[in-house]
């Protein structure tokens, strides 16, 4: 059977070699040109169809009677992610039809596909240029060509009839700042870009010595410079030949790697941040901006002493790690006595209390924030008890915590228990060992795994709480490592950005280490355990 | 060794099933009462944080309850109200009055920005659902499905990473990367590509709020659906391959048909998980950059009444807004109970109680 189906493919394959023998490389790479179009053609209508939607939702909310209208939307973004993907998409397309070709002559279906690629990518950078799109947008200009030097932004060549020509800058003008501002060259450049036509930039110009104030509108231009354009030839001749050779087993690898990137990116930015002066995008640079800057002065933290507004991060981290550890326990202890006992006895409510946890389970207890607020308040004003489980308190927010997870908690417990064979505990009952004792030192033993998993799950949870103890807190007394991190970003003095990462990446360790060493116990739990988030 | 175990416990077990029967009523009570002993602790706290709650906030949403008139004696606010003098006959009105009956919903119902609010609530669960919660999730684990076994497991351990991130950390991550130059990731590609520079959080701050909440919420439904496609007979496949049946269409005709049970499942579970949840909105944009812009339902609902940021707390109106929610989240999850045949998992133990 499969030696007929090997033979046939052979045949196949030949009787192929023969049709592409007799069908010239032009018609080969007009038959891959056409392809590739088709495909643009095809995602552009995508985009289309999302450009249309986006007046819909634009007015929207008129028909819910209201006046305000929606700004901006999610459809816009699809539409520019096809359209940035749509060239791509076509190289890819024009390689691809190279394949069966490439299988008995490589040379010939490289030398196709470069063609094929660089010909859609003149059609498609043609029509870029019509529509002015990609690297053809216009955008703000003050239509000079300047260059930094060490006195300031000496400005080589002014384009005549231009913005700044108007203005009266001319070669050989050296700018020195906006208003009183000193600039550098990537910093106006960032003015510029930031600027709308039609602003003003009043520039600071020192001409043979003299120093005047010149303002200049600023203007859109389409700059076109040849540097990107080459990059888009190499990378379109790239995708076509890559796509020549791509096995189809690699797809699913790429596309699960694309999809990730933009969480890959994060977490590189911070752990580069962590250990650098500065960055820029996930580039660590120095003081002058230049690619390096490593140092460890982020992580001084560890070590500062405390003072009057700024805790010590170890009080912190301790607070964290008292109401993680003591919510894991409440967690584990409480939702195994209540797994116990509906999966093991039979008493009056049981179904009712049965069903409870799992409406309960389903139900967004994120909703109840509010009354809780006024719960804890209550319990707040009871004499010692209040002290401790009240609003502000630790144990007040390791209990709502605790609550927030019972539902799921108790439901898996009764999983577990509901696994063990009875006759391990039948014997210890037997021999006149009370519940109680039964269940804690027969049972709880026996689902180690489970107790295991719940136990990291609710250690996580509490690690990482943010929302319960920001709400139910005032001041960093009770504040966990989440709450004192979303403190630092919102400082109104000058945010150290890469402190920030450090201290986000010493939280996220602990974390880091458990997943690393329980992925299997949590891609289980978190299929029954997602509750609050989305 | 097996078989014979079996066969002696056969009727130890017929023995304490019918031993059962025989129990007086005092070891009856007895045992009643150790079961509610190991379920008080998890049945104070339900009472505590889930039903005293859901009765508070019917009763706040109809007070006026804000900062002007704290009070945390729920008895006292009801006391104001409907105290009578006795001795008179008369109502005592001289101490403030709490509750406004329905006044806070025709507030909200009246509220300029209600209708923007309620679209904008329905537009993100929408999108956050079908592209990222669903659709990633399905395409993740299809994806996952098709590759070798371990690798597959690897991918899908990855993106557990955003849920175990800290919600501060994983949202200041998303904000470095739509930074403005020179600081954005986005915008530094942007620069080398000589593309212009784009403030994506001014611009399209709805795409970052979906993305953030989307690339969390994929994971619920890709273990979901993983787990689902793995246990689809391989028989299925196998005949389907044996058809001459491309990778697309063993997806479309053979497997889809298959998530149906699934897919539904992940669709009503994540609706009411995204209509309800608002800490990363809360953490990235807190409903700005605009007006109301990314403000939805729930946010609203906190923000009145329990964020410190905005001095004057409005905890009766807010409690309003947090009833709808309530109200919603009650039903539905009523109905995931009925829908989900849940009651054939509430059926009775196998083994009788000793």
């Amino acid at each position: 059977m499969t030696a007929r189906l090997l033979s046939h493919k052979h045949e196949a394959i030949s009787s192929e070699a023969e049709t592409f023998e007799r069908i010239s490389t032009g018609e080969l790479v007009f038959q891959a040109v056409f392809s590739a179009l088709v495909t643009v053609m095809v995602l552009e209508v995508g985009v289309i169809v999302f450009r249309v939607l986006e007046p819909l939702i634009h007015s929207a909310p008129r028909l819910f009677g209201s006046t305000t209208t929606v700004d901006e939307t999610f459809t816009r973004a699809i539409g520019n992610l096809l359209m940035l993907i749509a060239p791509f998409a076509a190289y890819a397309v024009a390689g691809i039809k190279m394949k069966p070709l490439a299988q008995y002559n490589r040379l010939r279906a490289i030398g196709a596909a470069l063609l094929a690629g660089a010909l859609v990518y003149v059609l498609v950078t043609m029509g870029q240029f019509v529509f002015q799109i990609g690297p053809f947008t216009e955008r703000p200009s003050l239509q000079m060509s300047m260059v930094q030097t060490d006195e300031g932004i000496l400005v080589e060549e002014v384009i005549a009839g231009g913005t700044a020509d108007d203005a009266g800058i001319k070669a050989g003008d050296l700018i020195t700042g906006i208003r009183r501002a000193e600039v550098t060259l990537s910093e106006l450049t960032t003015a510029v870009n930031h600027s709308k036509a039609g602003d003003v930039i009043r520039l600071r110009v020192v001409r043979d010595g003299e120093e005047e104030q010149i303002p200049v509108e600023v203007s859109t231009a389409m700059e076109i410079s040849l540097i990107p354009l080459v990059v888009g030839l190499l990378v379109a001749l790239a995708v076509a030949v890559i796509a020549v050779f791509w096995p189809g087993g690699w797809t699913p690898y790429a596309l699960l790697i694309l999809i990730m990137l933009p969480l890959v990116l994060g977490y590189v930015w911070l752990l580069v941040a962590t250990f650098s002066f500065r960055t820029e995008g996930i580039m660590p640079v120095n003081a002058e901006g230049n690619f390096g800057g490593w140092t460890l002065r982020n992580w001084e933290f560890l070590t500062r002493e405390p003072t009057g507004s700024n805790p010590s991060i170890w009080t912190i981290t301790l607070n964290t790690a008292v109401i993680a550890v003591s919510m894991m326990a409440i967690v584990l202890l409480v939702s195994s006595m209540a797994g116990y006992a509906l999966s093991r006895m039979n008493f009056v409510g049981r179904k009712t209390f049965l069903s409870l946890t799992l409406i309960l389970h389903g139900f967004p207890a994120v909703t109840l924030l509010i009354a809780i607020f006024f719960v804890l308040r209550n319990i707040g004003t009871i004499p010692v008890i209040g002290d401790y489980f009240g609003y502000n308190t630790r144990g007040g927010i390791a209990l709502v915590m605790v609550a927030f997870e019972l539902p799921l908690g108790v439901w898996l417990m009764k999983g577990f228990f509901d696994g063990i064979p009875w006759d391990i505990e039948r014997s210890a009952l037997i021999d006149g060992a009370s519940r109680w004792r039964t269940f804690w030192e027969i049972l709880l033993p026996q689902i180690r795994p489970g107790l295991l998993a719940l136990g990291i799950f609710a250690f996580i949870s509490g690690w990482g709480a943010y929302l319960i103890p920001q709400t139910y807190s005032i001041g960093t007394k009770t504040a966990t490592l989440s709450v004192y991190i979303n403190q630092l970003t919102s400082d109104t003095a000058p945010v150290n950005w890469n402190e920030i990462a450090a201290v986000g990446l010493f939280q996220m360790l602990p974390v880091f280490v458990i997943f690393i060493f329980a992925q299997e116990y949590l891609l289980n739990i978190y299929a029954g355990g997602t509750k609050g988030s989305s | 060794m097996a078989a014979p175990q079996s066969a002696l416990q056969t009727p130890l077990a017929a023995e304490g099933s019918l031993a059962a029967p025989a129990r007086s009523r005092r070891q009856t009570l007895r045992a009643q009462l150790t079961a509610y002993g190991f379920l008080a602790p998890a049945g104070c706290l339900v009472i505590l944080f889930f039903f005293i709650p859901m009765l508070l906030i019917l009763f706040l949403s109809i007070t006026n309850l804000s900062t002007t008139n704290f009070t945390t004696d729920v008895v006292g606010m009801l006391r104001s109200d409907i105290d009578l003098d006795l001795g008179s006959f008369s109502i005592v009105v001289d101490e403030p009055k709490y509750i406004v009956g329905l006044a806070n919903f025709e507030r909200m119902f009246a509220d300029e920005f209600a209708p923007k609010i309620l679209f904008n609530t329905l537009f993100y669960v929408f999108c956050t659902l079908i592209f990222f919660n669903v659709g990633l999730a399905l395409v993740i684990s299809l994806l996952t499905a098709h590759i070798n076994r371990r690798a597959g497991f690897f991918f899908r351990a990855l993106w557990i990473l955003p849920r175990i991130t800290s919600p501060a950390v994983y949202v200041m991550m998303w904000r470095r990367i739509i930074a403005v130059a020179p600081f954005g990731i986005i915008n530094q590609f942007n620069q080398a590509l000589g593309r212009p520079e784009v403030n994506y959080y001014q611009d399209d701050p709805w795409v970052f709020v979906i993305l953030v909440n989307g690339f969390i919420g994929a994971s619920f439904g890709m273990i979901i659906f993983t787990s689902a496609i793995e246990s689809i007979p391989k028989d299925l496949l196998n005949a389907s391959l044996v058809d001459g049946s491309s990778v697309f269409q063993r997806i479309r005709y053979v497997i889809l048909p298959l998530l149906r049970w699934p897919l539904l499942f992940v669709v009503t579970y994540q609706t009411l998980s995204l209509l309800t949840s608002f800490e990363y909105i809360l953490l990235l944009t807190g409903g700005g950059p605009g007006l109301y812009q990314t403000e939805v339902w729930s946010l609203t609902a906190y923000n009145r009444a329990l964020n410190t940021y905005f001095a004057n707390a409005q905890w009766g109106y807010g409690s309003a807004f947090a009833v709808v929610l309530v109200a919603i989240g009650v039903i539905m999850a009523i109905l995931y109970m009925r829908v989900f045949r849940f009651n054939e998992l509430v059926a009775e133990p196998k083994i009788e109680v000793l």
